[in-house]
């Protein structure tokens, strides 16, 4: 047998072994597979099925209470009647309108967020209004908002409320609107919501997972001792490598198409071509593989895996920025394409990559550059990995 | 007796390894002869199992040399690989895998063809009594039988040198029968190398033992000879019907081995090497002299009196 061959014999005698070793470990394998179509669902559940409404605490103080022939409308009333009719395209409603009393207790709403926006309609609203109209006076009628700065929501809720209170307003004074504003979005012929926004990290996620199962088979060697009787084999270490790769990018393909077919049963449908996505799915587990390398040269059991372990997965997570967006940190521009610090997580590549495919419909020209630089960080982590692994696994 | 390089298996020069302030292998030096069984003796922590790593490369020693069939081993991954098997004194297998599987994954590792690696296992399986559970996980074997494959593992490749490190340990009556006898019937095709603190396993199996203790090599020889050479003999309690044990010790005295005698009343005890001939001699001058003999006790001597004595002390278990 020539040497090439050989190798290739062992690579895949190993690959056969790691292989069922992987599927008998079901508990850490269903674990990978399961938790991007988790999220899926969940981010599913919250965004889209359960569509939040902002609620708006309105404290009404204003004193007209019935239109009928009066001159002056009961523009409080209206107002109040517009928000809770304010729906979003698919007939959803906006807001969730709460009519409050108590001062106090609303503005402990909004300090707890159990509401989003407290709204202060003040005496004199709809005369205001009406002398508007009637053009006796220029002085506008004033809303007052209460909000936590540091809620997102709020903003949201502000800017929709402001919207629905400023036509309310133009219809009820016959003033003309001097502005109107069409919202495009980059790509893709529909407006994001939120839901899609996140799928390109959710499919992410799914390949982190492979962390786990990779560095598993990796530590169960050093774990149960079987790494004396692999030392002792003629199987080289790169062949163990290859093969554990081999077997685990099969692992994250899996689970990124389970993810991705759980994010089209929730409605999501992705732009790009899969083929590009999978291709890029595919060098992206490799990158996780050996990264899994790396954290596999630091532990010694699989008790340290799992408690350890989870502190690279979460680095991953976080900085990929699969759960929320961090502020951007630029480094470098290669060739036209932006640089971000924590771009040297080969997943936040992946992610923006994705996103390009998915809800932009890039193709393979649009995600070459990620590409080429998750292929790049990938031989970097498996140098260093497997220097690594020798050094304080392997070594005599 | 020839140690000339052609029939020596494996040989160890000066092997030593610290752990800090401990010297767990102190200049050990000795060749295994091919073919024979060699035991290493000693009680726990005497340095038997780092020796036997040093033996098989997964040891770098501090100083010293390993040679397997004249060629320097150099420790490190694939060293000994196709020359060495090593059942570990830990049951070193993979849980996940069924019998089968992980021992025609070792032979595969190892570089022999699908076919060749399935024979050999049937083989494997059948001689070490495994057949049964050849397709269960490792995870579900007992004891013995994780133990056995332990064995199987190391002998897939068909190693020049088997080295077992405690194969008897945790075995049950049976499964220490079956793994002797496969033992014995391995020496001869394959050179191998024991260790053990059972004295009495090391006589059944081993053609030479060393008995090595806090590292150091105390003796090294047949099992005979180092009862021989260290021990003070087979022991004899003779009680005759009258007093008159003194009588004897004339034609004691007359002996080759003229052996240390005590008398007390109608009972002679001493102790020399060579009990059967001794024994021939001391039975014909009670029968010259027409005393007639009550009781005969002798105690063979055991490699536990020669450990004993060498090291002067008992097995520290
Ligand atoms: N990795 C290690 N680190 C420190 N001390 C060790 C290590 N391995 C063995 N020792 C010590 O070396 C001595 C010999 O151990 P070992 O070779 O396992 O003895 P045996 O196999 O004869 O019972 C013991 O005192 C043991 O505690
Ligand atoms: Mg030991």
């Amino acid at each position: 047998m020539s040497g090439a061959r050989a190798s290739l014999e062992r690579t895949l005698a190993y690959l056969k072994k790691t292989f069922w070793e992987n599927l008998r470990d079901w508990k850490v394998l269903i674990l990978a597979l399961v938790f991007g179509p988790f999220f899926v669902f969940m981010m599913y559940g919250y965004f889209v099925a359960a569509a939040p409404a902002y609620t708006l605490l309105v404290a009404n103080e204003d004193a007209v209470a019935a239109a009928g022939g009066s001159r002056v409308p009961a523009a409080a009333a209206g107002l109040l009647a517009s928000w809770r009719s304010a729906q979003h395209p698919d007939g959803k409603p906006i807001f969730n309108v709460v009519p409050v009393d108590d001062a106090e207790a609303a503005r402990a709403k909004i300090e707890s967020r159990d509401a989003d926006l407290l709204v202060r309609i003040p005496e004199g609203f709809s005369q205001r209004l009406a002398a508007f109209r009637d053009r006796r006076s220029g002085e506008p009628a004033q809303l007052t908002y209460l909000a936590d700065g540091k809620n997102a929501r709020a903003a949201m809720a502000m800017a929709l409320s402001d919207y629905t209170a400023f036509a309310y307003a133009a219809n009820l004074t016959q003033a003309p609107l001097p502005l109107s504003v069409a919202v495009q979005s980059v790509g893709a012929a529909q407006p994001l919501d939120d839901f899609e926004i996140w799928v390109p990290a959710l499919l992410v996620l799914a390949l982190i997972m492979v962390l786990f199962t990779a560095a598993t088979a990796l530590v169960r060697e050093v774990d149960q001792g079987t790494m004396a009787r692999l030392m002792l084999s003629r199987l080289r270490t790169g062949e163990l490598l290859a093969a554990v790769s081999v077997n685990q990018v099969l692992v994250g393909v899996v689970a990124l198409a389970l993810t991705y077919l759980s994010a089209r049963a929730c409605g999501f449908h992705g732009a790009g071509s899969l083929a590009v996505l999978l291709v890029v799915g595919a060098v992206t587990t490799l990158s996780v593989v050996a990264l899994s390398v790396l954290t596999a040269a630091f532990l010694k059991s699989m008790f340290e895996l799992l408690t350890v372990g989870v502190f690279p997965f979460f680095i991953l997570m976080f900085f990929s920025e699969c759960m929320f967006p961090l502020p951007k940190i630029e480094v470098a521009a290669i060739a036209g394409h932006q640089l971000y610090a924590n771009d040297v997580l080969p997943t936040s590549l992946c992610v923006r990559a994705f996103n390009k495919i998915l809800n932009c419909g890039g193709g393979l020209a649009d995600v070459g550059f990620e590409i080429v630089a998750i292929a790049a960080l990938t031989a970097v982590y498996f140098a260093l990995g497997t220097w690594l692994f020798r050094r304080r696994h392997l070594r005599v | 007796m020839t140690t000339s390089g052609e029939c020596i298996a494996l040989r160890a020069d000066g092997l030593t390894k610290r752990y800090g302030d401990l010297v767990a292998v102190d200049d050990l030096s000795f060749a295994v002869r091919r073919g024979e069984i060699f035991g290493f003796l000693g009680p726990n922590g005497a340095g038997k199992t780092t020796a036997l790593k040093m033996m098989c490369g997964l040891l770098r020693p501090d100083a010293g040399s390993v040679e397997i069939a004249g060629r320097p081993l150099v420790a490190g991954r694939g060293a000994g690989a196709s020359a060495i098997g090593v059942a570990p004194q830990n049951a070193v297998f993979w849980p996940l895998l069924t019998c089968r599987e992980q021992l025609e994954f070792v032979g595969r590792s190892h570089g022999l063809t699908a076919a060749l690696a399935r024979e050999r296992v049937a083989e494997l399986l059948a001689a070490l009594g495994l057949q049964e559970k050849a397709d269960q996980l490792g995870r579900t074997l007992s004891g013995g039988m994780q133990r056995r494959l332990n064995i199987a593992l190391g002998l897939v490749h068909r190693p020049e040198i088997l080295l077992l490190d405690e194969p008897q340990a945790g075995l049950d009556p049976q499964s220490r029968v079956l793994v002797r006898d496969y033992v014995r019937a391995l020496a001869g095709a394959m050179t191998v190398v024991i260790t053990t603190h059972d004295m009495e396993e090391a006589e059944k199996l081993c053609q030479r033992v060393c008995i090595v203790d806090r590292g150091r090599l105390l003796a090294l020889d047949t099992v005979a000879g180092i009862k021989r050479q260290a021990g003070e003999g087979d022991r004899f309690e003779l009680e005759l019907n009258v007093d008159l044990a003194a009588a004897l010790l004339p034609a004691l005295g007359e002996l080759p081995a003229a052996p240390a005698v005590v008398v007390k009343g109608a009972t002679l005890c001493f102790a020399a090497a060579g009990g059967n001939e001794l024994l021939a001699r001391v039975l014909r001058v009670v029968a010259e002299r027409g005393l007639g003999l009550v009781q005969l006790r002798m105690r063979r001597a055991t490699l536990e009196d020669v450990f004993i004595r060498l090291t002067g002390r008992g097995l520290r278990e």
